[in-house]
């Protein structure tokens, strides 16, 4: 998938014998917008041209015959080590150039395992490089540097022809028949032979004839294995399929496929004359509207403004996305605190007219002498304390009257307490917390008792009357005649009158 | 003719203009949140200020209410309680004239009165009163009275009167007991019966708010 930010080519020059001519997009059409001589006058056209237009991105296709290809195979490495291996190969095979190339097809079954390598390159960068110059000076982003060679096997993929494993394709072009080799989707070998001058012999016999040079040569050097037989695809404009009848029987081949390079491009595409309509045209059409002619040979100086252009996208990119994102991170912070902001105001509103009911209270607020929390916890424990204040009166008038109905007793003193209910709690603690009780001890004597059991009723009696007040509980400290067993009874039993003092306890809770 | 090699710095240089951009775009976007999120943590601390401002000037408008409401409530019994003496030290000579004025009232026996010294202990505030301006100490004195009777309705009379006014007077103890005479004497004008009294006054007092209290 193309990344968005890669700027595709707008515009391809391509590079030949003929100098260097420009094209673009004409609408839909491939058009030739400018063309420039291999000569100084060229140059400064060139650069006028440059200096005149947008600086968009440009791919170069250089069609040469000064592109050499070596198959190598080279131990395996690393992939840190592999681009230094692969740099230093590339410099041994091609020394004086710096359009080239080196490309992994795979590993070699068997033995080490070496990688197999195709090297090649630009030769001669003397017709190359004036053009790379001017575009620099002009700081002309150079998307990709490739040849017709690779570009042949995209747009074989392209229009189906890679009918084989291994095809030979060939496409005659003016400046000459370029056959190439193409191996599992992959250029192996291209070489362009220059047209011969004999006027009398047929195109067809030489295109042929060339193909058959050159499978001895790719026989040679072990790319092809001999006697095999090639899938051949010929393209041109002005031959056709019956001019390579006479050839299909050929035992070389597997099979002579021609195509014509008018016919495969779609009508109104073309904005120039139909005869120039070659495979190189097909490769700069479909270049052009892809923008995938992967960069074969430029160096990285000469993608400095290529790659400082994807730089500045990408810096602009990062920009936008920074900004946005913390744009939108703000902005929910921001409306956030604009909301705080009216709520502080409204806040503050409040605040301000409850302090003005302060103030107003405060000049109103009634002179005290105490503040307000001492006096109402003075006024509480002197309620508190009142409200437990008790008379002896009440409960002796209370048992005076219970003794008026018993005249044989007689009190001899009488103990009246105000105690605290909880024996844990200090008195002053139980009357803060309303806690006491009343405890009332009689001290007396039964008196006109002479027998034992008399007195014990009417001291029953007393017990029993005294009982009947409300609240109140009776119990007794000492007795006449002691009726527990689990005390001793001592007595002088006399024939008069019975001793019979008592104690009793009487308890009231307030 | 090879082609010149890339420099860095020159590729920085040509990228400057850009490499600005990006850095002041970027930083002040991160200012700018920054800023926000700073923007925002004073705004809730300013929301809280205010709030917090709200919330102590509706309390002490509450409490000036509560205060008042207290005051209105309280002031009259305060006042009350000052002008009888409660809220003030022990009158002990006022007490022994009372007690004097009781006896000539009733014409009692000699009376017996031993007023023991003070003790104080500081009350508690009611409910959630941190720091007070003042604290009310409540004082508490023992008092015995050994009173001879001719009969009971002395020391009913007694203890009427001495208890009548608002002071905090608590009797907490009586003991009466029968004094043994013969037949004659009992028809004597003479101590018939002894009773002794003892009783709890109280009085309370405010003072400076201190962080002490006595325990008794």
């Amino acid at each position: 998938m193309k990344s968005p930010f890669k700027p595709s080519a707008k515009r391809i020059m391509l590079i030949n014998f003929d100098g260097m001519s420009v094209h673009t997009m004409d609408g839909e059409r491939l058009t030739n917008i400018a063309r420039f001589g291999d000569d100084d006058a060229g140059f400064d056209n060139f650069r006028f041209y440059l200096s005149d237009n947008r600086k968009t991105a440009i791919t170069i296709l250089v069609d040469s015959v000064a592109e050499d290809f070596v198959v190598e195979q080279i131990a395996h490495a690393n992939a840190l080590d592999r681009r230094t291996l692969l740099k230093r190969k590339a410099d041994q095979h091609f020394r004086g150039t710096e359009y080239r190339s080196a490309r992994i097809l795979g590993r070699i079954e068997g033995g080490r395992r070496d990688d197999r390598v195709l090297f090649s390159a630009l030769t001669k960068s003397q017709g190359i490089d004036p053009w790379i110059e001017i575009l620099l000076d002009e700081e002309i982003p150079i998307q990709s540097i490739t040849t017709p060679a690779y570009a042949l096997c995209k747009v074989a993929m392209e229009y189906g022809l890679l009918t084989s494993d291994t095809i030979l394709l060939v496409n005659w072009e003016q400046s000459g028949i370029r056959q190439t080799l193409i191996q599992n989707d992959r250029v192996m070998f291209s070489r362009l032979t220059p047209l011969p001058m004999n006027p009398n012999v047929q195109d067809a016999q030489i295109i042929v004839d060339s193909c058959r040079q050159s499978k001895e040569y790719l026989e040679r050097i072990s790319l092809v294995e001999f006697d095999s037989k090639l899938d051949v695809h010929i393209i041109t404009p002005h031959l056709d399929a019956s001019d390579f009848a006479e050839y299909n029987s050929e035992g070389s081949f597997n099979g002579i496929v021609h195509h014509n390079s008018i016919d495969m491009m779609q009508i109104g595409k073309f904005g120039g004359a139909q005869k120039k309509i070659t495979a190189v045209m097909l490769c700069l059409d479909w270049g052009i509207r892809t923008g995938a002619l992967e960069n074969i040979y430029a160096p990285s100086a000469a993608l400095r403004f290529y790659h400082m252009k994807q730089t500045k996208r990408l810096m602009a990119a990062f920009s936008v996305i920074a900004v946005t994102i913390g744009t939108l991170l703000a902005i929910p912070v921001m409306y956030n605190s604009f909301d705080r902001t009216a709520t502080i105001a409204r806040v503050s509103a409040e605040t301000q007219a409850v302090e003005e009911d302060y103030d107003a209270l405060t000049a109103d607020f009634p002179e005290t002498p105490i503040p307000s929390d001492a006096m109402e916890l003075a006024v509480k424990a002197f309620a508190q304390i009142s409200q437990e204040i008790r008379s002896p009166t009440r409960i002796l008038t209370e048992v005076g009257q219970v003794l008026v109905n018993h005249p044989a007793v007689e009190l001899t003193s009488i103990d009246w307490n105000l105690i605290s209910a909880n024996e844990d709690i200090t008195f002053t603690d139980a009357i803060l917390a309303g806690d006491l009780a009343i405890d009332l001890k009689l001290y007396g004597v039964l008196v006109e008792t002479k027998d034992v059991q008399e007195s014990s009723n009417r001291l029953n009696s007393l017990i029993d009357a005294l009982s009947s007040l409300p609240g109140v509980s009776v119990s007794t400290i000492s007795l006449p005649i002691e009726t527990r067993t689990d005390t001793e009874i001592v007595t002088v039993l006399d024939g008069d009158s019975v001793n019979a003092e008592f104690a009793l306890s009487i308890r009231r809770e307030t | 003719m090879a082609l010149s090699k890339r420099s860095l710095k020159e590729d920085l240089i040509w990228l400057k203009f850009p490499l600005l951009a990006m850095i002041f775009s970027v930083g002040a976007i991160v200012g700018i949140y920054f800023y926000s999120i700073y923007y925002g943590n004073d705004m809730l601390r300013q929301e809280s200020i205010v709030y917090d401002d709200l919330n102590y000037v509706s309390s002490l408008v509450s409490a000036i209410e509560e205060a008042e409401q207290i005051i209105i409530q309280n002031i009259d019994r305060y006042n009350e309680m000052s002008a009888n003496g409660v809220m003030s030290e022990e009158d002990r000579v006022g007490f022994l004239g009372e007690i004097g004025a009781i006896r000539d009232r009733y014409k009692l026996f000699p009376i017996g009165v031993t007023v023991s010294e003070q003790i104080k202990r500081v009350l508690p505030y009611l409910g959630n009163v941190e720091t007070p301006e003042k604290q009310i100490a409540l004082t508490r004195s023992s008092a015995k009275v050994q009173l001879p009777l001719l009969h009971e309705e002395d020391l009913t009379r007694f203890l009427f009167d001495i208890m009548q006014p608002a002071r905090l007077l608590v009797n907490n103890r009586c003991v009466i007991a029968n004094l043994a005479l013969g037949e004659i004497e009992l028809l004597n004008v003479i101590p018939h019966q002894q009773a002794t009294c003892d009783f709890y006054w109280y009085t309370l007092r405010e003072e400076p708010f201190v962080y002490q209290t006595t325990e008794y």
